[in-house]
């Protein structure tokens, strides 16, 4: 099979599109259902840490409008009251894009945040609140995210100082992308932050310690830096361009790339063991205070990563020197939990290796966009009390109130929108009552569309529903039809071509509009797991498959999902304005 | 703050050009929900093959590019991107 080349000059330029990104649009439609996301939790209390998020990945509050909002008068503290103590620790984020919540001397970034003093103020009344309630903060710092991708404009810092960048293999230091990040390479950059660690140590002495958010390099798209090859050169005697570091093709992993590799990592482990004493020595021997730094549990199971790091790179370098005492603790983040929880992926967890504690951390936004994230997160808070401590990182006020149900074992509920035609069916957990057995969405992904109908309470509902599920149950090929209650139907013996399941938990009855008594709704989901059609079962069933044809010429498939930012992305939006190209990369990143 | 496969996609997209978040959407396809949609994969447990879909203005497919090797997809289609500096694409990876 040939690629066949595009054409694209045929459909026109694809011009650029300013789409707004509007903040929680899943908790403001108009159409609500209240579903109780996690129910109350015996095992509770808990330990709580709160890790605030950075504004370099979230591009909704671009001005710390949030941060702010906590710090003034104590905010913070006042909404994790119910937690009484339970906090093992907040991290505030102080140094995010390049920008100070102080006033700093630094050069390279003084001046940058016009509010520097009145943050300043806010961080000094938070600090001084929270010691007195023996609530420990860090002050966190984005250590090399000195420029946030969106910002496409020369006015960067790290446009302004091209030689500072961390380049991509594919990218040349005038290519913005890579413009986020300052090369930990670059001894003007170890300088810049290692002042930036000594200030704050200087500055507030009532902070129980700093936080380091150090970026792990990716193998391909960090450390080509000039000065840093030229470093590389001088120790190794070999030239890091002779590897091939390009991202879409498989990685040749040969003699040179792993010398790079360990290079690269003895850097930057040596970054973050030179920031971690500067900071404790400037403190002081009498209260020296803590540093901890962030690791990424998905390391753990992305086999590449693994291949470039062991899935051990924090462990390396922080555990290395966490017996001479520089780095006291790990909050060990991964946006997906699956890594986290699944045991065979990440084999002796332990709360503490050596002197270092380490915290699993879970991202709290991500629970509220996507409700099959919730077993996860069930399995999470299960585990904690075993664990001891957990991280929540949180940007929101609903972030904090998850964060708070995890340390109180309170139920906590969330406003999920309804479902509606186009949206992905929920992988909810449902289970057969005749059997025992779990069922989810998932099991017939690709091979059957599905048929459920839903019904509300009652006997009639019921007995409505066993009559349409008996007029469509046909066919192999047909949709896979089955009954959906809470209470859980009991088939009579006549009841040939479908079965029951039972939502106990309401997962997928809430998000169906108005299931009151006696009523039955056809939900018809196509083999990709979309719903095709909602509507109640009325003396006619749908009965046949949905799934669109993919064909050139033909009507494209229409989608609802949501991107990796919690944004809806439905392919209608771009009807009339932009073409679209749907791309699929399965080995960005991921194990498959 | 974290490097994990949404911020991951996101410096892929650095990578290859794209200037501002907007124009580039990633959308994680876990349940493999569009990568069944457009046949990029079969079924939950499959990997999604390396595949593009060009949809016009109307909603129209109008093309369809698979590639059996993963050789030179990713780089060829890429390259297209660059050469139009701006696109639209909307991409979907499964971190499993």
């Amino acid at each position: 099979m040939t690629t066949r080349r595009v054409k694209f000059r045929a459909f026109g330029v694809l011009t650029a599109v300013g789409l707004s990104l509007t903040g929680g649009p899943l908790l403001n439609t108009i159409s609500r259902a209240v579903a109780q996301v996690a129910p109350a939790d015996s095992s509770a209390p808990r330990t709580v840490w709160l890790s605030l998020g950075y504004s370099t990945l979230d591009t909704r509050e671009p001005d710390w409008k949030w941060l702010r909002a906590q710090a003034s008068d104590a905010k913070l503290l006042q909404t994790l009251a119910p937690l009484r103590g339970r906090v093992g620790g907040i991290v505030f984020p102080v140094f995010d894009d390049g920008r100070c919540f102080w006033e700093t001397k630094v050069p390279l970034f003084a001046g940058r945040n016009p509010e520097a003093a009145a943050d300043e103020k806010r961080l000094r009344d938070l600090l001084r609140e929270a010691k007195k309630m023996g609530t420990p903060v860090y002050l966190g710092l984005d250590v090399l995210a000195w420029q946030k991708s969106d910002v496409d404009s020369k006015d960067g810092l790290l446009m302004k100082r091209v030689d500072l960048q961390e380049v991509g293999y594919l990218t040349s230091p005038a290519h913005h992308p890579e413009a986020r990040y300052a090369s930990p390479f670059h001894p003007e950059v170890q300088d810049a932050v290692g002042q930036l660690v000594q200030e704050l140590a200087t500055r507030f002495p009532e902070a129980a310690g700093v936080a380091l958010d150090v970026r792990l390099t990716n193998r391909d798209v960090s450390g080509f830096n000039e000065t840093a090859r030229s470093l590389f050169v001088q120790a190794e005697r070999r030239d890091v361009a002779d590897i091939v570091m390009d991202n879409t093709v498989e990685m040749k992993i040969d003699d040179t790339a792993r010398k790079w590799i360990a290079w690269r990592r003895k850097q930057l482990g040596g970054l973050v063991t030179s920031l971690a004493q500067q900071y404790k020595t400037r403190r002081g021997s009498s209260d020296s205070g803590k540093v901890l730094v962030s690791g990424y549990a998905d390391y753990y199971v992305n086999p590449e990563f693994s291949a470039l790091r062991t899935g051990q790179d924090w462990q390396d370098w922080a555990g290395g020197v966490s017996s001479a005492g520089a780095i006291d603790g790990v909050l060990l983040e991964g946006r997906w939990l699956e890594p986290f929880n699944d045991n065979e992926r990440l084999p002796g967890f332990q709360e503490q290796a050596g002197n270092l504690t380490l915290v699993p951390m879970a991202s709290g936004a991500n629970l509220l966009k996507n409700v099959s994230y919730r077993r996860e997160w069930d399995a999470l808070r299960s585990r904690t009390p075993s664990l001891g401590q957990v991280a929540v990182l949180a940007r929101s006020d609903a972030d904090l109130a998850q964060a708070v149900a995890l340390g109180t074992g309170a139920a906590i509920s969330v406003t999920q929108p309804l479902l509606t035609i186009g949206d992905v069916v929920p992988d909810v957990v449902l289970r057969n009552p005749a059997t025992g057995k779990t069922w989810t969405p998932k099991a017939v992904r690709g091979k059957r569309a599905l048929s459920l109908f839903v019904a509300g309470s009652g006997k009639e509902a019921t007995a409505a529903a066993l009559v349409a599920a008996g007029k469509a149950a046909s066919g192999s090929n047909a949709p896979l039809v089955a009954v959906v209650s809470a209470e859980g139907i009991t088939l009579p013996s006549t009841a040939k071509g479908f079965f029951a399941l039972r939502d106990a938990r309401r997962d997928l009855l809430a998000r169906i509009a108005s299931v009151p008594s006696g009523s039955v709704t056809q939900v018809l989901v196509d083999r990709a797991g979309f719903i095709r059609n909602i509507a109640p079962a009325g003396t006619s069933v749908k009965s046949s498959d949905p799934t669109p044809t993919l064909a050139v010429g033909k009507a494209a498939p229409v989608f609802s999902l949501i991107d990796t930012e919690g944004n809806p992305v439905k392919l209608a939006q771009f009807r009339g304005h932009k073409n679209v190209l749907v791309t699929f990369f399965p080995k960005c990143f991921t194990d498959g | 703050m974290s490097v994990d496969p949404a911020d991951l996609q996101r410096q892929f997209a650095g990578n290859v050009g794209a200037p501002i978040e907007g124009d580039f959407r990633f959308i994680p396809d876990t349940s493999r929900n569009l990568s069944v949609l457009y046949r990029a994969a079969d079924d939950i447990g499959d990997i999604s093959n390396r595949q593009s879909i060009l949809i016009d203005k109307a909603g129209i497919v109008r093309m369809i590019d698979r590639e059996v090797s993963v050789g030179s997809h990713g780089s060829d289609v890429l390259d297209k991107m660059r050469q139009m500096g701006l696109a639209k694409p909307v991409r979907a990876s499964a971190p499993r």
